[in-house]
């Protein structure tokens, strides 16, 4: 009787503590550098690694940058190269953070929920404080989770020229089905 | 002389637009480089990383092995091989047009997928080697 409770009260806090980190590594983050005068900078990264603790709020995102898949060969290459993002060296962007004002949303229950998220981008070693609004729909345990919003190149060290080729100030988008 | 400017600019007008609307290959037609288990693969990143990313970085190679597992994010599909001992994985995405074959896969079958080799992640987040593949199709 006792090892039967033993066994079913781990059982409990195993499923709890699992319950409580939603993960993926097929998270899709995709970002748009484009110019009136060049569509070719853009690219999408569909293996990131993301993370969200339901229970402190914690939000991981971890990216190969060699992954970010261009539809040009000349600028994938030129996007690794040593002046651009150098991947040789810094093989991973990542963004560690939180989000905002935790306890007014309940991810345990089905819902759309408009959440604020802040945390460190950090891209060649070279980390930014980031806040963007996102948006999380609960579906039977399920975490979908989007956002959208813009970093600034020369915050990482990246010099884009009079920027009329690549956009000084690239848009991201992320999606990610955490589970 | 002028004639010869103008040829020039020509020239450099066509080379321009040629390089500009490059595009990879379809995957499917090219021959890979290399042809390795994913286990094999996965203990080749895992024991030595460096000469791994030095040798199969940007290549094209063609990789069988047991599903582990299929993960989609939008309409998107990508397929993982897992070392179940370590964590550590190889995981592909597909070139467009391909992903839906890659989505019938389910865990446990025997597969032979042809990708781009981005190289190895240590992640930090996971603790494990992460090998991604880039343009990938389903070729058995």
């Amino acid at each position: 009787m006792k090892k039967t409770i033993l066994f079913f009260s781990l059982l409990t806090i195993t499923a709890f503590s699992f319950a409580q980190v939603k993960q993926t590594t097929s998270a899709i983050v995709a970002f748009d550098a484009t110019t009136p005068k060049d569509a070719l900078p853009k690219a999408e990264n569909k293996t990131v690694i993301a993370q969200l603790n339901t229970k402190t709020g914690e939000i991981g995102f971890e990216a190969a940058v060699k992954n970010f898949s261009f539809s040009n060969p000349l600028i994938q290459e030129h996007f690794n190269e040593e002046r651009w993002m150098n991947s040789g060296k810094f093989p991973a962007f990542t963004f560690i953070g939180k989000i905002n004002d935790l306890q007014k949303y309940n991810f345990s229950k089905n819902g759309v929920y408009n959440v604020t998220v802040t945390g460190e981008m950090t891209v060649k070693e070279k980390s930014t404080v980031v806040t963007t609004p996102a948006t999380i729909e609960v579906k039977n345990g399920t975490l979908m989770a989007s956002a959208n919003f813009s970093i600034t190149l020369a915050d990482y060290g990246i010099s884009v020229g009079d920027g009329s080729k690549i956009a000084p100030q690239p848009k991201i988008t992320v999606s990610a089905e955490l589970k | 002389m002028l004639l010869a400017i103008v040829l020039m600019a020509l020239l450099c007008g066509a080379v321009y637009y040629y390089v500009m609307n490059l595009t990879f290959s379809d995957t499917t037609t090219q021959k890979p480089a290399y042809k390795i288990s994913a286990m094999d693969l996965l203990n080749a990143f895992q024991q030595d990383d460096s000469a791994a990313n030095e040798k199969y970085t940007e290549e094209i190679l063609a990789v069988s092995g047991r599903v582990s597992a299929v993960e989609w994010a939008d309409t998107s599909a990508t397929v993982k091989f897992v070392d179940s001992l370590t964590g550590s994985y190889l995981i592909f995405d597909f070139q467009a047009g391909a992903s839906a074959e890659a989505g019938k896969l389910q865990p446990g079958d025997s597969v032979l997928l042809k990708g781009s080799c981005s190289g190895s992640i240590y992640s930090q987040l996971r603790k494990v080697h992460m090998i991604s593949f880039k343009r990938s199709v389903v070729a058995q």
